[in-house]
């Protein structure tokens, strides 16, 4: 089976919502979302001819966002601090499920951009986009005793903190 | 006493256990109210979390001439969600009398929770992804049926469980309170999942009873010393269809 440029490039269109997504859990910054998203891409096509076709286009191009984002974190590209998004307003618009949907939706969401950042990383690559243990640790380049770790512990607080939220009222 | 690490009990929760950890993690819980605690306190409501996430890609800016919309956007791609994930929600389902969940907690189920609605709360687990691989060969298909089959204690084929419109997907046995449950997944035409699960009953045989089930329309019967439960979430006559087929066909 051969994949072509054309091909990987369609492909990579239609992946751009996600990878946007996954830079905004990397960097919790749109502005740098929307350019890590845009890098991911275009370097993905200058080395689709190392892309093996049968393997998930996805995850190769996640792995490559990330390489991207490390490289730009150690070269002190993106100031973090100061520019990062406050949690409140990486919003979520309205969406159908109903109020009592989006309020726990919006909490659970907010708890997980919370995290630091290898556990947010491991917690998103898991449980929002759906990789099993085993294909995150490859693309995190960890073993999968270090997944496990952090998915416990992220476990751990995001119920904690969303138990307070509730005894605060913050909850449903 | 077996001593389980919060990373096993993660991957209890995540389906992520070779099969004899998951079953010894399993037995444990239904005993043992301190690690219910501890499975209770690792629980996070990931499918509203999910719901969070997937309104954000549609905030993704355009992408050369495609702007994301609604329709193209790619929506959760579905884990490989291994067969032991209901045995896991089952599992909490039934240590959920502990009285240890709060509103948070992982499968709610009613206090006098029947095996039905034990079941109906994990089949609301499985969208169109959960089963969206593959259909096995017929080959493959009569083994896995032949081997829950066995399991069960009722002979059981691709044909006598095959019902219009619906494609099997898989066979798996689960235990509940100590005795098989088999369940056998179809998808319709659409790719919605619909669930045929089968437990020895004490009765011989009961009428046919519409019911709904966690948002699902189920449709359960007893025949020949089993009780069958079919449910999907599907219209109560399109259910109510596959179920007199398939009691015509056992």
């Amino acid at each position: 089976m051969t994949t072509t440029r054309a091909d990987i490039s369609s492909q990579l269109s239609d992946l751009h919502p996600r990878l946007w997504r996954y830079a905004l859990v990397l960097s919790r910054r749109r502005d740098v979302a929307d350019d890590l998203a845009q890098s991911a891409i275009l370097r993905a096509l200058e080395k689709a001819h190392q892309y093996q076709a049968g393997t998930r286009l996805d995850a190769w191009v996640f792995t490559i966002l990330k390489s991207i984002w490390m490289n730009q974190l150690r070269a002190n590209k993106v100031r973090l601090g100061a520019g990062v998004q406050p949690v409140e307003e990486i919003d979520i618009a309205a969406t159908d499920p109903g109020v009592d949907v989006n309020i726990l939706a919006r909490q659970v969401l907010a708890r997980i951009m919370d995290l630091p950042e290898a556990q947010r990383d491991t917690v998103y690559l898991t449980y929002i986009e759906g990789y099993s243990y085993k294909e995150v640790a490859t693309q995190l380049d960890v073993p999968i005793g270090t997944v496990m770790s952090r998915l416990a512990n992220a476990r751990k607080k995001i119920n904690h903190a969303m138990g307070e939220d509730l005894n605060n009222g913050k909850g449903r | 006493m077996l001593v389980f690490t919060d990373e096993a009990l993660t991957a209890f929760l995540d389906g992520e256990l070779p099969e004899v950890e998951m079953m010894e993690i399993a037995t444990a819980l239904e005993e043992d109210a301190a690690l219910a605690k501890r499975v209770d306190n690792l629980h996070v409501d990931f499918a509203a979390a999910r719901d969070g996430f997937a309104a954000l890609l549609i905030q993704a800016p355009p992408h050369g001439s495609q702007t994301p919309t609604p329709s193209n956007v790619v929506q959760f791609k579905a884990r490989t969600v291994s067969r032991w994930i209901p045995l896991a929600a089952a599992a909490i389902a039934l240590v959920a009398g502990f009285g240890v969940g709060r509103t948070t907690a992982p499968v709610p189920v009613p206090a006098k929770s029947t095996w039905i609605a034990t079941v109906a709360n994990y089949v609301k687990l499985y969208d169109k992804n959960t089963l969206s691989g593959a259909a096995p060969s017929p080959q493959v298909a009569e083994a896995e049926i032949q081997a829950v089959s066995n399991a069960l204690g009722k002979n059981l084929t691709l044909a006598s469980l095959q019902t219009d419109g619906l494609t099997f997907r898989r066979a798996q046995t689960l235990t509940l309170d100590g005795k098989t449950l088999a369940q056998f997944m179809f998808v319709d035409e659409g790719g919605v999942p619909v669930a045929i699960c089968i437990l020895k009953s004490k009765n011989t045989s009961k009428p046919m009873v519409s019911k709904q089930l966690s948002g699902l329309n189920a449709e359960v019967f007893t025949t020949g010393g089993f009780a069958y439960l079919v449910i999907g979430n599907k219209n109560a006559e399109a259910l109510q269809s596959v179920a007199k087929q398939l009691q015509a066909q056992i």
